[in-house]
């Protein structure tokens, strides 16, 4: 967080709404309702939110393809249709509408064209990038138009990466992929982000974004109602369920428990034997509290979490969805 | 003019099997009126001006969507996400389109010059006049395709100009067979505007450029090209489903 706050004073944010409106309809429909958010540079930052929240919108304006009614959005301290901001940007849509009559290499052959790489850097990068992705090599010189949903994905990220982007927009990216795909673009994801390319997802998959991102923002209505800073461990956002034999009965008291709950930082939210529910930050103070419990003579004989710190999180602020 | 629209224009049609059907048949055509000529009026010395109708109709089986597909395929935000101006994107397009469709009339008005001279043992007449046309008509119609097709989705452009083309053939009819008088100016100017041209012919001095026909022309090229620029730098994409 500190180097997040020192490195606000120093540059400019790499992505930077403030009130950001767009009407659609004449103003009959309003998709986005004066958004502000702030993206640092290096930030893997992820936007969730329902359907129809304006997630997609927002992207869309990011990239330039839809002009703002109102607000100001700039990346890089440019507005989205300037052409600095096109050369730095990859995006890979979450409709992967390529051009079908190409070839795999052909297609990156293209991009890099139109980025204006010269063709002998852009050989040995684009063989780099189809390397990185693991697109098999006799995908390469086949049309698109035969790829799998996981092919497209792959491709759609090597086509992002060309040209060595400095902010990385990413709709769905683990959408289609195996789970080997997905820790394969979670590892590329995370590499990008050391050496500080700035990273926007939108995507519905909790759990990866968990795993990957800064910061999250829940987008609903047009507007982003919180933001949770996914790597700062001071919210109770987890939750574990703990359950016990029957002949712990005696042994494990409530007074016992929460005490015991305390220790470790965690928050009892529920409790009726043999089962109890507790809050807690993340898998290392779940941990200790397992161990705390077998310290206490009260050792569980199950424990598992009930979902993950976004899905709480996405829970907390949006209680409609469980409703 | 980006370079790498107009290669992927021109590739875009070499991937499109059924329209290079269909535009090698309207080559044909030149061929087959020399053939009629030759059987109804034993001509002896053949026009090349044939090779010049097939500009109109390469140029609406080859441009047909020329902006509105490729909108509907969905590959626009991907290419307006690069670094590449909309109006270069317009302006490449259009260009690209152009020069195929010379590129095809000229390859059709050789072979119909080569085939006229082995049938008549003659050149046939006004072959630089034709050249001209060629280059004219498809600047021309191609810009009024152009600015249909960043109006309209998919190939709605070719419809909205078949549709046109019927209503003033249907124009010409009501006034030869019902006398309704004007019915034949309106629907020539329709054509004149839906397929510009002039006749290169009439080009003899300076002065001669400001004559109507040749106002007409710049004036249709222009203001379809300009507003398809302004079109598609107006036009909303959004890459997500609806």
């Amino acid at each position: 967080m500190t180097n997040i706050v020192s490195s606000r004073l120093n540059m400019p944010a790499a992505i930077e709404a403030v009130n950001l409106t767009k009407d659609f309809r004449s103003g009959r429909v309003r998709a986005l309702n004066e958004l502000s958010l702030s993206i640092e540079p290096g930030e893997i930052f992820g936007i969730i939110g329902p359907n129809g929240a304006g997630k997609t919108t927002f992207m869309s304006c990011l990239l330039g393809l839809l002009f703002p009614t109102a607000g100001s959005l700039l990346i890089n301290g440019h507005t989205p249709d300037a052409m600095e901001v096109h050369g730095k940007l990859g995006y890979l849509p979450e409709r992967l509408d390529f051009i079908k009559w190409m070839t795999g290499k052909e297609s990156m052959f293209f991009h890099a064209d139109l980025l204006k790489i010269p063709r002998a850097v852009a050989h040995p990068e684009i063989e780099r990038l189809l390397h990185l992705v693991e697109l098999d090599e006799n995908a390469w010189r086949r049309k698109i138009a035969s790829y799998s949903r996981g092919m497209l994905q792959r491709i759609g990220l090597a086509q992002a990466l060309l040209g060595n982007p400095s902010v990385l927009l990413l709709d769905e990216p683990s959408s289609g992929l195996d789970p080997v795909g997905v820790k394969l673009f979670r590892n590329i994801l995370m590499d990008l982000k050391k050496s500080g390319v700035t990273i926007v997802i939108n995507s519905h998959q909790l759990e990866q974004l968990e795993k990957i991102c800064d910061r999250v923002a829940f987008i609903r209505g047009g507007k982003v109602q919180a933001l949770e800073s996914v790597r700062t461990p001071s919210k109770l956002t987890g939750e574990l369920v703990l359950r016990w034999t029957s002949d712990k009965r005696d042994a494990c008291t409530a007074k016992l428990l929460k005490s015991t709950v305390d220790s470790v930082g965690a928050e009892l939210s529920g409790f009726e034997f043999p089962e109890a529910t507790v809050r807690i930050t993340d898998d290392e103070m779940s941990t200790q509290l397992i161990h705390e419990l077998d310290l206490a003579s009260i050792p569980v004989s199950q424990a598992a979490p009930t979902q993950g710190r976004l899905q709480s999180f996405f829970d907390e602020v949006d209680p409609a969805i469980n409703e | 003019m980006n370079k790498t629209i107009m290669m992927m224009t021109i590739k875009q049609f070499w991937s499109r099997k059924a329209r290079i059907l269909i535009a090698a048949v309207f080559m044909i055509f030149p061929f087959v009126m020399d053939m009629m000529m030759r059987q109804v009026h034993h001509e002896k010395i053949l026009s090349a001006a044939g090779s010049a109708h097939v500009v109109p109709l390469l140029v609406l089986v080859i441009g047909a969507g020329i902006i509105g597909q490729d909108v509907s395929d969905g590959i626009l935000p991907s290419i307006l996400s690069r670094p590449i101006e909309r109006w270069k994107y317009v302006f490449s397009k259009w260009f690209a389109i152009s020069s195929l469709v010379i590129g095809l009339a000229v390859i059709t008005l050789c072979c119909h010059v080569i085939y006229a001279y082995c049938i008549t043992s003659n050149f046939p007449t006004e072959i630089a006049a034709t050249l001209a046309s060629i280059v004219l008509l498809s600047f021309g119609t191609m810009s009024v395709m152009l600015l249909l097709s960043s109006l309209l989705p998919g190939a709605a452009d070719l419809g909205v100009i078949l549709l046109l083309c019927v209503a003033s053939f249907v124009m010409f009819i009501l006034e030869e067979a019902l006398k309704i008088p004007g019915m034949s100016a309106a629907a020539s100017n329709i054509f004149a505007v839906l397929f510009p041209s002039f006749d290169p012919g009439d080009i003899k001095s300076l002065q001669s450029l400001f004559s109507i026909e040749v106002g007409r022309y710049v004036s249709v090229v222009l203001v379809c090209l300009c507003g398809s620029i302004i079109l598609v730098n107006q036009k909303e994409l959004s890459y997500g489903s609806n």
